[in-house]
């Protein structure tokens, strides 16, 4: 009875060893060249899987392949896996004429936008930050000029008098220069900031920001669900 | 990159407002009119700087007979920084010109009693100015005059 378990155990492992074996024996790789700028494709193969990589196992033999990317025209293929070999296929994609349009109407409209929002918002940003310097080194200079005048009416000494005093005529130069540039400076980014928020209300009227649908055309053949009793893989052929 | 026209708005506003709320206490430095008003300084502007307060005949020790001037520095024309004793230059009628000392009194100012030579009752005047002990010159003279 021990003998006869032990006999019908090893043929099982031998059987489930053989068919592991078979079908080990009968995978081949694929490797997928895909010519495209944006690094991202799918394939559909044979209307049924869906591999979003560019390498797989695949059982030995012929298969047909849609390859899409955004922006491409979809590419129809033609290649053998041979078992425990590599096989590479190299796919060139030609781009779609409407996504050529849309690169060049989104470039035109990047541009416009730069022209109208990011130059005048720069310019704006470096008024004002040059506002903010002229303003900070004015304080600067006042305090200066406050201790000093401070140390004036404290001074009994004649020399130390003259030297605070020509501190005091240097630095209240330098405070009213830069309290001027400031004070022009920011009447000009006074205009900067109506000059940007103009400049982008006019963009906004007359810019449209081009669209492109980059949608997958296989995104709702495949679905795969998740559930807490398991999941499954749906296709609709 | 997306904006709402009243973001961007907000935004700049708030940019300018900022330095222009800190921008707007900079304003012309009070004080720099006053720096000529150091009786130290060689550029004092002032009004005279000391006060005779009183005047009287006197009778020294030598027995000479003396029109005494009773002067003071009054706290007010000094500097806030003051020395225990300043020099200064008299020179009065029949006075040989000279420095003297002027201490320092408990309240914070300087008095010294000046004796010129009495010759009768009338006005008596004298001229003082700080005396600079390193550069051996006396700057912010003034003269004065009393009447005895």
């Amino acid at each position: 009875m021990k003998a006869l378990k032990l006999l019908i155990l090893s043929t099982l492992l031998t059987f489930v060893g053989q068919v592991t074996y078979a079908q080990n024996n009968n995978m081949g790789e694929v490797r997928f060249l895909v010519n495209v700028d944006n690094s991202y494709f799918e394939i559909e193969i044979n209307d049924t899987m869906l591999l979003k990589r560019y390498k797989d196992s695949l059982p030995a033999g012929d298969y047909s392949a849609k390859v899409w990317s955004p922006g491409y025209i979809m590419n129809r293929i033609e290649f053998t896996v041979v078992a425990g070999k590599m096989t590479e296929k190299r796919v060139d994609m030609v781009k779609n004429n409407n996504f050529n349009e849309y690169e060049r109407d989104y470039k035109k409209y990047r541009m416009q936008f730069h022209k109208q929002l990011t130059a005048p918002l720069a310019l704006t940003l470096t008024s004002a930050v040059t506002s903010g310097v002229f303003m900070v080194n004015a304080y600067n200079y006042k305090k200066k000029v406050i201790a000093d005048i401070e140390d004036y009416h404290l001074s009994p000494v004649t020399s130390e008098i003259g030297e605070i005093k020509l501190r005091i005529a240097e630095n209240n130069k330098k405070y009213n220069f830069h309290r001027s540039a400031f004070y022009i400076n920011s009447g000009f980014t006074f205009l900067f900031v109506g000059g940007t928020i103009w400049s982008y209300m006019n963009f906004k009227k007359n810019n449209i920001e081009p669209d492109y649908s980059k949608d997958s055309p296989f995104k709702d053949k495949f679905s795969l669900n998740l559930t807490p009793y398991g999941c499954s893989l749906a296709i609709k052929l | 990159m997306q904006f709402s026209n009243k973001t961007i708005v907000l935004k700049l506003a708030l940019l300018i407002m900022l330095p222009l709320f800190l921008g707007s206490c900079l304003k012309k430095v009070e004080g720099i009119d006053e720096i000529n008003t150091n009786i130290f300084d060689r550029e004092y502007a002032g009004d005279v700087w000391y006060v005779i307060k009183d005047i009287e005949q006197v009778t020294n020790d030598l027995g000479q007979i003396k029109a005494r001037l009773y002067t003071w520095i009054p706290k007010a024309n000094l500097p806030g920084l003051v020395p225990s004793n300043i020099k200064i230059f008299v020179s009065g009628d029949g006075l040989p010109e000279g420095v003297i000392d002027y201490p320092l009194t408990p309240g914070g100012d300087f008095e010294r009693a000046i004796d010129l030579p009495y010759v009768s009752p009338g006005e008596y005047c004298i001229t003082l100015g700080i005396y600079l002990e390193d550069e051996d010159e006396t700057i912010n003279l003034f003269e004065t005059c009393i009447i005895l």
